[in-house]
């Protein structure tokens, strides 16, 4: 009997862009076979990365640049070359809009800034007063 | 490498149930100590600084330092383990705070007693609304991480695992009280430090690390990327969140005001410190993942999944998830303990005293105290039940705590302030920073929450003020 076929589940979830360079990839594997997953730049493989060996049934891949990437599982020793083609999955990494994202570290910058600034300077201007006739709770 | 049953499950029900046992037997010791409400609450406003540190810091080592910081490295790169650290930065800022606290409020018991001096009736119901969605949100999605991890590591189904762990917690929360709590925490805190370091300095000795450094520039190029988008505004977000979660919460004023006045902002500082590095640690183990040929299959199971390799490796697979079943355990109780108890601290005092206007009694205190802890702990465990995905709500609360920061500040600092324009801040920081966690992402809620309600406290410092009420 043929073992089943290796394919990665659930591919429109897998192929949603991601804006950190992290993805987590799963396939079925019901018989446990030693499987191989493969990352290229390009659709046909030209020239692929091993990136997992094993008889696990997914990976997170983090760490990403970005672009477009390709991933393809096939069976561990399966060198015909329809088997190991067979529906790579597309993923594509956008990250954070650069403009949006200096705006926003300048937020958080006087954000951050300002709050610590405030608390120090509150702490010296406020150290040596007596407020201890203000009792709550007594 | 799926993180599967490491240990039998009767080996994990041993530990489980001897840790519990000690730790019960731990809390009814020191429970004696607690003669009155004051005792149970503030453990007698005598703790000293090795005791106040420990549990600042234990307390702050949550199984989310311990889960969630690892995914951060994995996920977000070296600018991820920075940004989970200056979470610490909170308990450090704290420090300054405490000496002021304990100006405003000598006699103080919650953080509620200073909301509502400071805003009035409907100031402390926004903060009550709050800090119970944060704090059940934070306690529920502890329980559910401790079921998850005795089902992962011992294959103990979930519902049992949890019920466990918080059972636990519970009845020594219920017979010690902050006695209890500190002095488990000082344990835990130690157990926590000496398994994170050993493991640390397991991954510096297998690794090369010119070897890994080649392997994630070629492969994982963006963890080590200068400009990570969404790393570089998670450090100033995880900040922020850290601020406002250490800042309102009930957990550190019941600390505050538990410790010797002297005492109370070296134990802050110096838990800050110390935590400072347990988040470094927990996601230089993560970053090793890769090099080592790792395979993560589920993100969230990054650390344990890590951790178990690594000690596997190294010759101790037998003792690898006794190991990190002791760590992860003590991480979680020491926090469950704290929130029971600050959380129901905050039940008693401010809804049951405050908002219905009960007399509470030192001889029904402590009958009352027991169904309040109790009542906590069955809501949370009918909340885990379900398995729901709750740590969402804890996310969802960065923006929410967040916009707290600055009125816990102008309360503190300053003389005069606008109440209505600084409520009408946090409740625009809350709306705002939770449509930019839906809308711009997890990374920006925190951030933004804080900033409108900053812009909110700033005007309501100029705008007609009125000073504070003595």
């Amino acid at each position: 009997m043929c073992a089943a076929e290796i394919d990665f589940l659930n591919r429109s979830a897998q192929e949603k862009p991601s804006n950190n360079g992290t993805i987590t990839l799963s396939w079925n594997n019901p018989d446990s076979i030693p499987v191989i997953l493969e990352q290229a730049a390009d659709m046909a493989f030209s020239n692929p990365v091993k990136r997992y060996e094993g008889t696990d049934t997914g990976s997170v891949i983090s760490g990403l640049p970005e672009g477009t990437h390709y991933f393809r599982i096939y069976k561990a020793g399966d060198t015909t070359s329809p088997g190991r083609s067979a529906n790579p999955i597309k993923v594509s990494v956008e990250f954070f809009p650069r403009d949006q994202l200096f705006l926003l570290l300048t937020i958080g910058g006087l954000v951050v800034g300002g709050t610590i600034g405030t608390i120090i300077f509150g702490y010296f201007r406020t150290r040596d007063s007596v407020e201890g006739k203000e009792e709550v709770g007594a | 490498m799926i993180l599967s049953q490491a240990i039998t499950p009767a080996t994990g029900w041993i530990i489980v149930i001897l840790l519990g046992i000690l730790w019960v037997a731990l809390g009814v010791f020191w429970g004696r100590k607690a003669k009155n409400s004051e005792g149970f609450m503030l453990a007698g406003r005598n703790v000293g600084l090795a005791l106040g540190s420990a549990t600042a810091m234990a307390t702050w080592v949550t199984s989310n330092t311990t889960m969630l910081a690892p995914v951060f490295a994995l996920t977000l790169g070296v600018w991820g383990m920075v940004a989970y650290s200056t979470a610490s930065f909170g308990l450090m800022l704290f420090a300054i705070f405490v000496v002021r606290i304990r100006k405003i409020l000598p006699a103080g018991f919650t953080a509620g007693d200073f909301f509502r001096k400071r805003y009035g009736r409907a100031g402390w119901t926004i903060f009550l609304i709050i800090t119970m969605f944060y704090s059940l949100s934070w306690l529920v999605s502890m329980a559910i991480a401790g079921g998850d991890l005795l089902e992962a590591l011992a294959g103990i189904p979930y519902l049992q695992g949890m019920t466990l762990i918080l059972v636990v917690c519970i009845l020594y929360t219920l017979f010690g009280g902050l006695y209890a709590v500190i002095g488990t925490d000082f344990i835990q805190s130690v157990i926590i430090l000496f398994g994170i370091v050993l493991i640390g300095l397991i991954v510096v000795v297998k690794m090369d690390f010119g070897v890994a450094y080649e392997h994630i520039a070629t492969y994982q190029p963006s963890l080590i990327q200068v400009i990570m988008p969404a790393a570089l505004l998670a450090v100033f977000n995880n900040m922020l969140f850290g601020f406002g979660e250490v800042f309102h919460n009930n957990v550190w004023w019941s600390r505050a005001f538990a410790m010797r006045k002297d005492v109370a902002p070296k134990a802050f500082f110096l838990s800050g410190l110390l935590w400072f590095s347990i988040p470094i640690a927990a996601g230089f183990i993560a970053l090793a993942a890769g090099p080592l040929g790792i395979n993560i299959v589920q993100e969230n199971q990054t650390g344990p999944t890590v951790a178990a390799a690594i000690l596997g490796s190294a010759g101790m697979g037998s003792i690898a998830g006794v190991l990190i079943l002791i760590v992860l355990f003590c991480s979680m109780a020491s926090s469950i303990d704290s929130l029971l108890a600050a959380t129901s601290d905050l039940l008693i005092k401010d809804v049951h005293g405050g908002l219905m206007g009960r007399e509470i009694n030192e001889e029904k205190f402590k009958r009352l105290a027991g169904f309040v802890i109790i009542t906590v702990g069955v809501f949370s465990w009918l909340l885990a039940a379900p398995h729901w995905q709750i740590t969402q709500a804890l996310f969802i609360s960065g923006p929410l705590v967040a916009s707290l920061i600055w009125p816990v500040i102008a309360g503190l600092f300053w003389e005069r302030i606008n109440r209505k324009i600084l409520l009408g801040g946090i409740l625009a920081g809350c709306a705002v920073g939770i449509w930019a966690y839906f809308q711009l992402g997890w990374y920006t809620a925190s951030l933004i929450g804080a900033g409108v309600s900053m812009i909110g406290t700033i005007a309501a410092r100029y705008i007609s003020p009125s000073k504070f009420p003595a």
